[in-house]
């Protein structure tokens, strides 16, 4: 296989996890809640994974685990955000935190143990032969093939259905989505519980297929990297795909260099990823200067029918 | 008198409670499709009936929280993570206590309490002077370690500094390049419009993979046997300890900060204008306030803030730079200025409190409980901290 070859498959590999915490903050933006606690929710999603696949080796189990959990941590930042109205910005800076050390703790029993089975893969024989889409596709794990649906879907759900139109409504103008009769705090209850979800998914997928054993903070914000690619794919699920895979190839660049054996040294090759981050944020701050940034224009604002603030 | 009057008033008197009476029947007996839930649907009389009995709302009049909250927080982060503590099979009033008596039992874990403390005042100023703007800088961690790398480079490549310089010399340069990492993270937010947020957590990466890099690279000690470390620091650049325990000069550092902080914020131009931009940005930047320039300085004194916090760390504690040297610091940091409400005088204890909360979780460690137990307790007591902030501005009443 050659170098872009194997770049690709990395890339799919790396920014498959991305890709589904972005969505999920994509749904939860959208809804106007900022969700911070990206890192935090991924984690425990991570760790309850690793936990529950160990202990009972079943693979369902896990992942209703993980369902479970990053549900109720949803439920939590629904209710700080919505009902009590508490700063979104603070109220995800917790829920990481929190996360983090949860975690950590609950994690202590199993960190390093290897998982009782690898997640199955979607065996594509055809594809065997054709040079490059059959080793990019050809055995790719479920987790994947279903990100790509979810993506697409996602799209279709925000831009294509009248769902979508009472999303974006209350994303953008919560107090009109009101009056059209949109229950706003309850739809919004229900697009941050949805979300988390995702993002614990998409912790499970880092454990479950990226790298199968725990470790302590093992996400190494790449929690943080999805909340910049919200604001790079201008809170769209396509571009969302594009640019998770983007992210993912320059996380597995920096290995792929080193394997080539070049002369820098590793660490240096492992800022490659924060270093984007910053510099195209960076880039889009100074391309989109006095424009609009895309973001729903109610984002971060608490709506309490006839109360004001 | 008014004949009227007697059915009118009685109406008024059994209304509510015919209300109540009807509104608890559709709670009991709401499933959908009951009779109650469809008769409350199909009576268009009611319009307004109220869903439930009573109404949890905004208190209009409310003036913030009131100064029990945080106590109250702490108690209800205790009481969640015991839950965590008994599922993990351990009695979690044994750890409480074994974790109090670590880290306050003893004059030397209350001298480890002070050391840890140290680090966790200077960055806990850095970040509230940045919270009072809104600057949501989480990157205390990696300016801090930027700070240790600085103050580490005087003493690689100035060894022979005389002993009064080199202190100095040291302090000023893990200052500025605490500065510089809180700039790095400004100048994007100011010029670029880019969240500080992401900016400053991605440093924090970089800063970790650039120690790293140093110790185990170009600066480890030849004669280390690869221990991820620079070699021992010198007898003039270690900060002076007192008697023969751990604590060490950057206490001093540390509380002179914070009273100079609480003088300045106070009494000066800068502290006018940072609490008016607190106060209402929009107000600030009407009255000619230059909101771009007071972000530019407020991280790069946040980011020195920390930056001594790493200086002291290596001149103070470990006397080398090395693999490890801050057990997350920088964001114990957030909740203990979330706790002390951003005030400078909350500051001191609850860094003192937090710095226990460390030593109690290394203590506990002697009974086979991982460490990670004290960064749980602190999520959980931010976590509980915000939301008694906003409870507390709530009030229960009867729906009308």
């Amino acid at each position: 296989m050659d170098f872009i070859t194997l770049l690709l498959a990395a890339a799919i590999a790396s920014g498959t996890p991305l890709l589904i915490a972005t969505l999920g903050g994509i749904l939860s933006e959208r809804a106007g809640i900022i969700q911070l606690g990206t890192e935090g929710i991924m984690l425990m999603g991570a760790v309850s994974a690793c936990l529950v696949y160990i202990r009972s080796g079943s693979l369902w189990a896990a992942l209703a685990a993980v369902v479970l959990v990053s549900a109720a941590l949803g439920l939590v930042h629904a209710f700080m955000t919505v009902t009590l109205r508490a700063n979104h910005i603070v109220s995800g800076l917790a829920m990481t935190l929190f996360g983090a050390g949860l975690s950590a703790y609950l994690g202590k029993p199993v960190a390093g143990q290897p998982l009782p089975g690898a997640f199955p893969r979607l065996e594509l024989a055809f594809l065997d032969g054709v040079p490059f889409l059959g080793p990019i596709f050809g055995r790719l794990d479920w987790f994947t093939w279903i990100s790509f649906a979810l993506a697409l879907g996602l799209h279709l759900l925000i831009h294509r259905t009248s769902w979508g139109l009472h999303l974006r409504a209350m994303g953008d103008n919560p107090a009109t989505a009101d009056v059209m009769g949109i229950p706003v705090q309850a739809a919004r209850y229900a697009y941050v519980v949805g979300g988390a979800v995702l993002i614990g998914l998409a912790g499970a997928n880092m454990l479950l297929v990226y790298s199968p054993t725990w470790n302590e903070g093992m996400t190494a914000g790449r929690g943080w990297i999805a909340v910049a690619l919200i604001i790079f794919a201008r809170w769209n699920p396509l571009r969302a795909l594009l640019c998770a895979y983007f992210f993912g190839a320059l996380d597995s660049i920096g290995f792929r260099i080193q394997l080539e054996g070049s002369l820098i040294p590793s660490y240096f090759l492992k800022m490659i990823p924060y270093v984007v981050t910053i510099l195209v944020l960076m880039y889009l701050g100074w391309r989109g200067r006095g424009k609009p940034s895309g973001s729903p224009e109610s984002l971060g604002l608490p709506y309490i029918r006839e109360q004001r603030l | 008198m008014n004949p009227t009057s007697g059915p009118a008033g009685l109406e008024a008197v059994l209304a509510p409670a015919r209300q109540a009476a009807q509104a608890s029947a559709s709670l009991a007996g709401g499933a959908p499709g009951s009779p109650a839930a469809a008769a409350a649907a199909s009576t268009p009389g009611a319009a307004r009936k109220p869903r439930f009995p009573l109404r949890f709302e905004l208190d209009p009049a409310g003036k913030g929280s009131p100064w029990w909250t945080p106590i109250v927080s702490v108690v209800a982060a205790l009481l969640i993570c015991a839950v965590f503590i008994a599922a993990n099979g351990m009695n979690p009033l044994t750890v409480y206590a074994k974790m109090m008596n670590g880290a306050f039992g003893s004059s030397f874990g209350l001298t480890e309490t002070l050391v840890k403390a140290i680090p966790l005042l200077l960055c806990g100023l850095g970040v509230s002077i940045a919270y009072r703007i809104s600057v949501w800088n989480i990157g205390a961690e990696g300016q801090l370690l930027a700070g240790a790398m600085g103050a580490t480079a005087i003493t690689i490549y100035l060894p022979g500094l005389s002993l009064w310089l080199t202190i100095p010399a040291m302090l000023l340069a893990g200052i500025a390049a605490g500065a510089l990492w809180g700039l790095f993270t400004a100048i994007p937010r100011t010029y670029f419009q880019v969240n500080e947020l992401i900016t400053s957590l991605m440093l924090n990466y970089i800063a970790l993979l650039a120690l790293n890099y140093f110790v185990f690279g170009p600066w480890k000690d030849p004669k280390g046997f690869n221990f991820p470390g620079t070699p021992m620091f010198g007898d003039n650049q270690m900060l002076p300890v007192l008697g023969d325990t751990r604590l060490h000069l950057g206490l001093v550092f540390a509380v002179g900060a914070v009273a100079l902080y609480a003088v300045l914020i106070r009494y000066t131009r800068w502290g006018y204008e940072l609490r008016l931009i607190g106060a209402n940005p929009d107000a600030a930047r009407g009255a000619g306030i230059n909101i771009r320039k007071h972000i530019l300085i407020v991280m790069a004194v946040s980011g020195g803030l920390a930056g001594i916090a790493g200086m002291a760390e290596v001149a103070g504690v470990s006397h080398r730079l090395m693999y490890g040297i801050s057990p997350g610091y920088g964001y114990t940091a957030i909740i203990v200025a979330w706790l002390a409400k951003l005030h400078p005088a909350g500051l001191l204890v609850t860094s003192f409190l937090f710095g226990g909360l460390i030593v109690g979780g290394y203590s506990v460690q002697t009974i086979g409980m991982p460490s990670s137990i004290s960064s749980m307790i602190q999520g959980a007591i931010l976590f509980c901290l915000i939301a008694g902030d906003m409870a507390a501005r709530f009030r229960i009443r009867r729906a009308a």
